[in-house]
Formats: C-alpha cells, structure tokens, sequence
C-alpha cells in the first residue's frame, strides 16, 4: 500500500462509473487530494463520511445543474414560465371538467404510489437503513450462540477482530417494588458491548470488566425509556438500587434514548457474569450471543477463518464433553444487519416487487384513462394544431396533465400512506425487527414524490405522444365525434389491458400459493388437542423458589390447586411447552444405536411433572409414562417419542434401551415408554425426536404450567393467573396464552404476507377489470350505429352480447396466458415462504387463469347488457 | 438572471480564484473558500460553478501537468481580464451599497 492515503475504493469506483468523462478527467484527482487534506486535519472516518458525501454531490448536482440549464433554454424557447403557468392553469380546468375521469385515475394513482411508499418505509426502515451504530458495516456477529467461555476465547484469540462483545437476551426479569412485582425485560450484556457499538449512557457509565466478575455484579443498567417511565428522568436516581430477581442491584448508568440492542423496548440490562470457576456458569448453559468490530481491512469469511483457531481450543478445552471434530466449522461469520434483518429480507422483498408490479398496473390504467379520453378530445388537437401548435407543445400539455394527476395522486398517497403504514405495523408480526423506528419520513417522502413523477411519466408519454401525432387533416374530416380513432390506437389500449391482466395473473397466483401453503400449515397436525389447552410460564428463581426442591414443591401445589378449579380436566407442568418460549434440544448417546460419538443425534427435550403428556393428550404406545414414583433418588429415566422410536430403533422396542447425555461421566437414562410424536419447532418444520424426563431428575429454573379445560370452549386464563396468584402473589405469572393462540402467532408472518400479496393481488385485478370494463364499453358505445343497424335487421339480442364478451375474452384470455408464462418464473421467488404447496402448484396455476377469466366476463357483463339495450332507431338518429 | 449576471456563490469562487492567482486548480480552491468562509463546501457546487463562469466568458482554464507533485494533469483556471473588471464592477457596486452605512453594519 503507497503511504499516501486513498478514499474508499467502492465510492471512488462509483464516481468514475457515473461521471461523463469530461467531468471524470477534471475531478477524479482534485477529489482525491481534498480527501487527503480532510484526512490529515480530521481523520479516516470523517474523511471517508466527507467523501461519500462529496460523490453523492457529483452525481447529483452535476447533471441536475446541465439538465436545469437545457430545461431554462427549453422553456424559453416555447414561450418562458408564463407559457408554463397558462399550461397548468389549463390543465386543472381541463380536469376539473371531467371530475369522473380525474378521480379514477387519482384513486388508481393513489393507490399505486400508497402501496409502494407504506412497503418501502418498511423495507427501508427494516432492511436497508445501516444499523444506527458508527461504522455498522464492520460489526459482525459471530458464530450462532457461544459458550461463555468461548466469548473470552474469542476475544482472547482474535486476530481479525478489533474489539468483541458478548450478550444474552433474556426472557426478562422480576423487578420488585413497594408495591408487588413486575415483570420487566432485559438482557445481558458484557464490558465491551457498548464500546463495540460505538454508543454511549446517557447518563452514568456503563459497564466495567470490574462489573462482570462474580461478586462484584450486583449493578445494572436502564433503558431511557424505563428511567423516564419510572423514574420520571430523574439523575439523581443513579447510584440507587432496584431489586431485580431477589437483588439489590446498583443503577450505574442510563442507557442513550432509541437505544434497541438487541432488540427494541428491553428495560434493564445486567451483567453478563464471567466466573472461570464456575464450570457451569462458562461450559453448560450456552446461547450467548458474539459480535465484534471487524479491523478496518477484514471480511466476514477472514473473521470466520481466523476463528477456527478458537474452535478447536475450545473443543478440546471443553470441561464436559469433546464436540465432534471440526466443530463449529460451518459457524458462519455475518454482518451484523444481515443478522438482525435475517430471513425477513426475502418477504420483504417478494411484497416490495409485488407492489411495484401494483404500481405498474395502476399507470398503465391511468395511460388507458388518459388516451380514451384523448379519443375524445382528438378534435379540439387537431383544431390547435392545425393552427400552429406545435408537437412539442401539445406534447408538454399532455405530460402536465398527467404530471398533476400524479402529484395529486402522490398527496393523496401520503396522507393515507400515513395511516396505512401505522396499521401495517400494529399488525406487523413480532419477529420483524427494527420495526420501533418505522415512520413516514422524508426519504420516504421523497420517494413518494419520485414514484409519482415516474408514475406521470409512464402513464402520460404514450397518450401525450399518441395525441400529438394525429393528423389534423384526417380528424377534422371525420368530423363529428372527433374520430373513430385510428385502429393502431385501440391496439395500444387492449394491448396495456392484455399486460394489466398478464400482472394481475402473476400476483393473483403468488397470492393463491401463498394462501395453499398457509392452508396447508393449518391443517398441520401438531401431534397433540390444541383446542382446550392454556399455558402460562412462572419465574419462580428470585420469588422465593431458589432450589429445585422447593419449586418443584411448590408446582405440585399449584397443579394440585388447579386440578380443582371446576372445569379443569387436567394439569401438569414443564420446563416448557411446545410453540411457547423456551428451548432445550440435547446431544445425546444412544446405546447401541449411536456408534460415533463425533456425530450424536440431538433429541428435544422436556422436563415433565407426572401428567405432562397426558394433559398435552399424547397416547402411551408402550410401556408408561413419567410417574410420580420417577424421584430424584430412583433410577433416571426417560420417555421417547414416537418419531424418536422410528428413528433410532426401527421395528424394536425402545422400552429398556439406555441413552447418556455426552457429558464426562453422565449416568445411564433408562427408556421406560413411547408416547405419540408432536411438531417440532414449528410447524414448518419436520418433527424432532423429542425425549421427556421427570423435572424431579433434572431441575431447572424455566416452568411452563399447562391446564386442559373439560370443555373445548372454556376461558382457563383468568382462574390459572388467581389460582397461583393465591398460593403466592409474588410469584410473576407471563404470556397466560391458549395454546390455539401460541400456534396462530407462530403463523403470524406467514399470515401477514399473505394478507398484503393479497390485497395487491386484488387490487391490479380490480385494476385489470377496469382496464377490461374501459375498453370493452368504448368500443361498444364506438358501435352503438353499427349495433343498431345489426339489431334492426332482426340479429338475436344473445348474439350481440356474445360479441360483446368475445371482445372481453380477446382481452383477458391472452392476459391470462401471458400471465401464467410470466407466473412460472415469478412464483419460483416464492420458493422459501411456501410449506408443503410446490412453487408450480397445478391447482393455483389453473384456478387462478380461470378466476381471472370469470373476472374479465363480469367486467364485460354491464357492456354487453348496454349493447343488447341499443334502440335501433335512437341509435341510428343520434349518429345522424 | 441575464447572460452576464454574477451569482453569490460564483462570486465567491472569482474572489478565491483572484486570490489564488496562478496556483488556482478546484482542490485549492475548495479548501480557500472553506478557510475564508468558515462553512463546508461541495467541490461539486465549486466544480459547477467554475463551468458556469467559464461559460459567461469570466474564467478560461486550461489542462496542465502537476510537476513534481504527480498524478494526472489537472485543470487550472484563471481569471479573465472580463473576470477581473466583473470583480471590480461587483466590489464598486457594493460599495455604493454600503456607502453611508458603515456605522450601521459595523464598517467596511
């Protein structure tokens, strides 16, 4: 590398790509030297921030400067800026004379340029914006999940990455108050998490390696938000202590306002303890999240190269068991946005170009709208240009027109888009992130704005174009109605209507496979009687319950108590339950059956009081299940699902084998019994082996009370929260939910994406229908003299209305056709968000053609009854 | 605006240039304004009013090798004896402006 300094090489290349090569010769270097005099007196990042800036500028400005000059030549040329004045003064009159035809095409403008900005505030917002840390483009997150004492390993051995933090999203904490308890949210969080973001306290400090280490962690920090709610902002507060779980802990510090990591809203954060002497604490819980500032020359796969090292140190480092070889060899290394924003960036996409196609639709309408009304008004053109308008002129007229539809159209889209974009978020499913921040700025705005010149343009150059090329001698001959216009014109209409009908198609079909495919995921047997199921989840460590004993205690009390509630047929508790908060999939030895322990199968697991499957309603296929004779003092053991059965042994009995955690000296866990198989993670998902072993054998903090009601439709949620209320109201109840429920918001996105992809679908279809409706009904009213001969000499009313929906079927079946060809393609980017429906479903790709079909008949129903209507005499008399 | 008229910025850009005489490339001048003026400046905006003023005929430039610095050869400008009487006319008519009122807006 020369010693000389240079500007960020992609920026540079872009500047040389988009400038004229005059302008590129002169400036290329001069920019080069600024940069450098920027970089001595004030630093790489201001210098490199400077620059973008500068080749934004150039880009710009440069051309808008020449074309601003073409445009003032231009102007002159025809007349200055009173000519343009008068031109849109005539335009608005011109519009407001023909109300019908300006509010369709505002509304379909509306709609067009509404959609796309509300979807791109939410694209923009959620998957564009860099994360709102310095440099976000050099933090990276590492590896998925990390042992404690892997996120010092990391930092330890890192050679790519400058700085490395850890945290730990949490499921929230118990704050107690003079008052009671409340449940607030929070996460975990290490010294070097702050720094690593580059993101400061508000007020007090964050935390030091001091706060950390066991012993000395009793601190904590808030969120703005909770020290404004609760503390009403006020600084005085630091250095005061909140019991948090059972503690009192110190508030060192205030989290910046707008501060969302790792998520948005949490509360609090604590330390995240390191103890080298807690084996435990560093090697048996996992989850922790690493992320890191990538040194200025790394990439995301150096950093994954450079952390091998760590991985095989730590596979043979760990305390407890020896991971497979080449453990964490396919960890991947991302950029932290392309984490966060995750597998939400395809949906989003697919809606994006779903409503961009709605766009296109929508002009292509209004270019329709527009040219049948220049049908209308080809005789007052012929008349101006016969005297000596010139084509340019008429040109400029029709490109205003159409220029104030859109822009009304544009604050028309704005104001709803406003609205719009607030219901889509409050129905937005809770697993797209960044969503706190989505608000209809200005760069949303000003998209909006150049979506509606773009829309103007697209809709007014044809009809503008079309108009000025009428030969006035020809028009002003045909005389009155202006012209049964040229047959090339009525070309372009059906021609647009054919494409508006091909869009709709495409959309109408990705619709219809997403609708099969959320069909399809409801209709998914979860392996167990949802309806009739509530759950609630109870923190027991921090309110009193601190050892396994004692809580276990205490949920055979609250089951007890339960059970007794009228209406309750049964209740049990676990760790967790299915489509609920919580997680625990274990490595585990099969006896017999697993040979290498480089490869162990990983099983699900739940912790169970005796009952947990039977309120769940899994059927014992063989042997039993867990009792309470399964104590902390008898023999271990477990109860296997059946698709653990089928997989590990085939054709035999599980009853009597013996499986082991990977552990250095885990004791054998004898299967004692079968019970039927549920879903696994989701419903998407295949399902999972999954294990059960009595919570006595296995303690653990997390418990998950779920309660079967006798009848299906009962309310359980307000008797389960008094019920544990009175045995002890300090104990903090969370998400009380049916079961049903659980299931459904585990369906929410999938949902929500097929709301919208339907709702645009309908919307270019209705569009389409229009565009069928427009053009079927002009040519009828076009032929009223010549359906009104016909219908004279004595042709049957069926026969003309069959002509007339043969002219609609001209339209709408090559639509259709087109459509389908172009829907085999498009449906393929669809591919990921499907469950169990091919991309090529033949049901959708032949109901969706036939649907249009029935749609474009309908269009035509109201013209061909019109046309069946023609008094032959009225008709003959009015073209006289 | 007509053919001749100076803007505020590109007014700005005829005194740097002046004062910059013969060592008078866009990097120099962008660093000039900014020092005088104490507020940020787009080389772009300079770039484009360098153009501007070449085209009304008050600036001429000319492509020529950096010399011992290296690099690509680089566009000096300098300003024309039209450039230079558009100066003085503009500095003429503002003292005009200003005369009597010295007082008022603290002195030329």
């Amino acid at each position: 590398m020369s010693d000389s300094p240079i500007p960020p090489a992609r920026w540079r290349r872009f500047l040389d790509f988009a400038l004229r090569d005059g302008v590129r010769s002169d400036m290329a270097d001069e920019l080069d030297r600024l940069y450098r005099h920027r970089r001595a007196s004030s630093g790489r990042r201001a210098a490199d921030r400077w620059y973008r800036r500068e080749v934004l500028a150039f880009v710009t400005l440069v051309p808008l400067a020449s074309l601003g000059r073409t445009l003032a030549r231009s102007i002159k040329w025809e007349g200055g800026m009173g000519d343009l004045g008068r031109d849109i003064r005539r335009a608005v009159r011109s519009l407001v004379r023909e109300p019908g035809f300006t509010v369709m095409a505002v509304a379909t403008l509306t709609l067009g340029i509404g959609a796309n900005t509300v979807i791109f505030s939410v694209v923009d917002h959620v998957v564009l914006r860099p994360l709102p840390y310095a440099d976000a483009d050099r933090l990276v997150s590492v590896w998925e999940g990390a042992q404690r004492a892997e996120v010092e390993m990391i930092r330890e051995d890192t050679r790519t990455l400058d700085r490395v933090a850890g945290y730990l999203e949490t499921e929230g904490f118990n704050l107690t108050l003079t008052d009671g308890g409340v449940r607030v949210s929070g996460a975990l969080i290490d010294a070097h998490l702050l720094p690593v973001l580059g993101v400061e306290t508000a007020v007090g400090r964050g935390f030091t390696p001091e706060d950390v280490s066991r012993g000395s962690d009793d601190v904590a920090l808030i969120s703005h938000g909770f020290w404004m709610d609760r503390f009403g902002g006020d600084p005085s507060m630091i250095g005061q202590s909140i019991v948090v779980d059972g503690r009192a802990l110190r508030m060192v510090g205030v989290l910046p306002a707008g501060f969302a990591f790792p998520s948005v809203g949490l509360d609090v954060y604590l330390p995240m303890v390191d103890d080298p002497s807690d084996l435990q604490l560093m090697w048996g819980r996992g989850g922790y999240q690493v992320i890191g500032r990538m040194a200025p020359d790394a990439d995301p796969e150096q950093v994954r190269v450079d952390l091998l090292r760590t991985a095989e140190r730590s596979r043979l480092e760990n305390p407890f068991w020896t991971p497979n070889e080449g453990y964490r060899a396919q960890s991947p290394v991302v950029r932290l946005q392309d984490k966060l924003v995750g597998d939400v960036r395809g949906t989003l996409l697919v809606l994006l170009g779903a409503v961009g196609l709605v766009l296109l639709v929508a002009c292509a309408n209004v270019a329709n709208l527009l040219l049948t009304r220049g049908l209308g008004r080809g005789r007052d053109v012929a008349v101006r240009t016969a005297l000596g308008a010139s084509r340019r002129r008429i040109i400029r007229e029709h490109m205003i027109e159409s220029m104030l539809l859109a822009l009304t159209g544009c604050v028309a889209a704005l104001v709803i888009a406003q609205w719009g974009l607030s219901v889509l978020v409050r129905f937005m499913p809770p697993e797209i992130p960044r969503t706190g921040a989505i608000t209809l700025d200005l760069r949303v705005v000003a998209v909006g704005v150049g979506l509606a010149v773009v829309a103007g343009t697209l809709a007014g150059f044809l009809p503008a174009f079309k108009s000025s090329r009428a030969d006035p001698g020809l028009v002003l001959r045909e005389g009155g109605r202006g012209g049964s216009v040229s047959s090339a014109r009525r070309r372009i209409t059906s021609a647009m209507v054919v494409a508006q009908m091909a869009v709709a198609v495409v959309l109408v079909v990705g619709a219809g496979l997403l609708v099969r495919s959320l069909g399809q995921l409801n209709s998914v047997d979860p392996g167990f009687q949802s309806t009739g199921l509530t759950t609630a989840r109870l923190t027991l460590v921090g309110s009193g319950y601190d050892d396994g004993p004692s809580r276990i205690a205490f949920l055979e009390r609250v089951i007890e108590r339960i059970e007794s509630v009228p209406g309750v047929a049964s209740a049990s508790v676990a760790n967790r339950v299915p489509f609920g908060d919580g997680w625990e999939a274990m490595a585990t030895f099969i006896d017999g059956v697993t040979e290498d322990p480089n490869s162990l199968p990983v099983l699900e697991r739940y912790r169970v009081l005796p009952g947990f499957t039977e309120t769940l309603g899994l059927r014992v296929t063989a042997g039993r299940s867990i009792t309470s004779a399964d104590g902390p003092d008898s023999p271990l053991v477990a109860v296997v699902d059946q698709t653990a059965a089928d997989r590990f042994w085939p054709g035999e009995d599980p009853v009597g084998r013996r499986i082991r955690w990977p552990w250095r000296g885990a004791e054998w866990v004898e299967v004692v019994g079968v019970v039927t198989g549920i879903a696994g993670r989701d419903l998407s998902t295949a399902r999972e082996p999954t294990l059960y072993v009595p919570m006595q054998q296995t303690p653990g903090p997390d418990a998950t009370v779920v309660v079967r009601a006798s009848r299906a439709d009962m309310a359980l949620a307000a008797p389960l929260r008094a019920t544990i209320r009175e045995l002890d109201p300090r104990v903090p109840i969370s998400s009380v939910a049916a079961m049903d429920d659980l299931i459904a918001e585990s369906l929410a996105r999938a949902r929500w994406t097929t709301w919208l992809l339907g709702m645009f679908a309908v919307s270019t279809l209705l569009l389409g229908c229009i565009g069928v409706y427009g053009v079927v009904s002009y040519s009828v009213k076009e032929r009223t003299k010549e359906i009104g001969v016909r219908v004279a000499l004595g042709a049957p009313p069926e026969r003309i209305r069959g002509q007339v929906l043969a002219d609609g079927l001209r339209l709408s079946l090559p639509g259709a056709a087109i459509g389908v060809a172009l829907a085999i393609p498009a449906a393929r980017t669809l591919e990921g968000l499907l469950y169990g429906v091919s991309a090529t479903d033949p049901v959708t790709f032949v109901a969706v053609p036939l649907l249009l079909l029935g749609a474009g008949v309908l269009a035509v129903f109201v013209p061909a009854r019109r046309a069946t209507r023609v008094d032959p005499v009225e008709a003959l008399r009015s073209e006289a | 605006m007509g053919r001749d008229a100076l803007g505020e910025f590109e007014h700005r850009v005829l005194l740097a240039l002046l004062r910059l005489g013969e060592d008078a490339y866009s990097a120099p001048i962008v660093v000039e304004l900014e020092e005088r003026t104490g507020r940020p400046v787009k080389s772009a905006s300079v770039y484009i009013a360098l153009r501007r003023l070449e085209e009304k005929g008050f600036v001429a430039s000319a492509m020529r090798s950096p010399g011992a610095e290296g690099g690509r050869d680089r566009r000096h400008f300098m300003v024309t004896s039209a450039g230079r009487a558009k100066a003085r006319q503009e500095h003429e008519m503002y003292m005009r402006l200003i005369d009597g009122l010295e007082g008022t807006v603290g002195g030329a």
